[in-house]
């Protein structure tokens, strides 16, 4: 497995948590969400349209976020995403999970120690 | 004066095949998302022409995104697919319990069914709507079996010369009512299918359910004369709209076509099995002849959108 297929993949299967994560800061739209994953992560995370948009309306759909129409400019709407409670509860099941599955990745994929 | 080609968002679309109202809000959102990093390129000195072409081509091709898109929405919540077996159960009561045969419940049913449809149409036909729309499909047929029961009477008198002009106009009425009751079902499968033939496939369910209730209330004697005879088949048919409403539920929450065409399928077998008790005599080949019959009748609205692509 290539290195970038590895990394796409990693990605791929943390986008739900990432979006969560960011929304549970401040309410977003898609591109402030995409500039936002970009800076919090020092350009490390970059996300394509076609994974975030169908991620955001999963997530919807899901009842875990909301998306509402807003003004954020005079005659400039955006949909603004928040994290509902459902969201919420999903996203500190997820940290939890993330810290258990980091640490034994540390401990089995960690360098070797003497 | 030539025709403007496709856009970008046209083409997106016109591969979205979702509700009316979800289509809009996902292009509105997307479009937004394309103004975002056009004014963005736009600050950093790029022309507009040239920021829009690469915006939207970082988007990706409109079908993929699409088809992305639609995968997210494909899976109907909870509530919404309840809503959509609300009608069969209605069905399974009104036919299982007789309910059919008391004037206010009837009446009260079938507006209720209306109603809904109506709110379903104006809300963009989201997923629920089809069943939904699907027994109000049924009053046609039901309303052409009243108005055929009524005019029967009145066919000796017509060939005896005897009939008055009100008759006569009846029976023409009626023959009249029969066509157009047909093109009224065609066109209703054909706006479906243009959207997704599956959607079309279950506003056609309920039908063959109702039909097969006519053809049992005719040998019981007729709507006026139907008795506790038929309370075998009466409650083969609710069973059959239970079973309705739980396939109903399948097709609306499957996130896979496959699962959602072997449904359909299964139901077809399902609904002809439960059927032959009626009919004991009728031989295996006949019963698989019927369940085929159904399968096909059930999925023909893939063949109407196979041929309409072919065009």
């Amino acid at each position: 497995m290539t290195l970038t297929r590895y990394l796409t993949q990693l990605l791929k299967g943390n986008t739900d948590v990432l979006i969560l994560s960011l929304l549970e800061r401040e309410a977003m739209y898609g591109h402030q969400l995409m500039d936002e994953l970009e800076l919090a992560s020092s350009g490390f995370f970059k996300i394509s349209e076609g994974t975030l948009y169908p991620a955001l309306h999963r997530l919807t759909r899901n009842g875990l976020i909301c998306g509402k129409w807003a003004e954020i400019a005079p005659g400039k709407e955006r949909k603004l995403y928040t994290v509902t409670p459902k969201g919420e509860q999903e996203l500190a099941a997820c940290r939890s999970t993330w810290g258990d599955f980091a640490t034994a990745m540390g401990l089995v994929a960690g360098p070797a120690t003497t | 004066m030539f025709p403007q080609p496709p856009t970008y968002f046209d083409r997106l679309r016109e591969h979205l095949r979702l509700d009316d109202s979800v289509e809009s809000d996902i292009v509105r959102e997307l479009q937004s998302h394309v103004e975002d990093g056009v004014d963005r390129l736009v600050h950093e000195g790029v022309p507009e022409h040239d920021a829009r072409a690469r915006v939207i081509g970082r988007m990706g091709r409109p079908q993929t995104l699409a088809h992305l898109m639609r995968r997210a929405h494909l899976v109907t919540p909870w509530p919404e697919a309840l809503a959509g077996a609300t009608p069969m159960l209605l069905m399974a009561a009104l036919i299982a319990g007789t309910l059919w045969q008391q004037p206010v419940i009837a009446l009260a049913a079938s507006v209720l069914v209306v109603a809904v449809t109506l709110f379903g149409l104006f809300q963009g036909r989201p997923t629920w709507f089809y069943p939904w729309a699907g027994v109000a499909l049924t009053m046609p047929l039901v309303a052409g079996y009243i108005a055929f029961e009524v005019l029967r009477e009145q066919i000796p008198a017509l060939a005896s010369g005897s009939a008055s002009p009100t008759v006569v106009l009846g029976i023409a009425g009626a023959g009249l009512y029969f066509p157009v009751g047909l093109i009224v079902v065609v066109g209703a499968v054909l706006v479906a299918a243009r959207r997704d033939w599956l959607d079309a496939s279950v506003l056609l369910s309920p039908l063959p359910g109702v039909f097969a209730w006519i053809i049992a209330v005719h040998h019981a004697g007729g709507i006026r004369h139907a008795n506790a005879s038929m309370a075998g088949t009466s409650q083969l048919l609710g069973v059959a709209y239970v079973c309705m409403a739980f396939a109903t539920i399948v097709v609306l929450r499957a996130r896979s076509r496959t699962t959602k065409i072997a449904t359909m399928v299964v139901v077809a077998v399902a609904l002809v099995s439960l059927g032959t008790p009626l009919d004991s005599q009728a031989a295996l080949l006949t019963v698989g002849l019927r369940a085929g019959l159904l399968g096909v009748f059930l999925l023909s609205p893939a063949l109407v959108v196979h041929q309409s692509l072919e065009r």
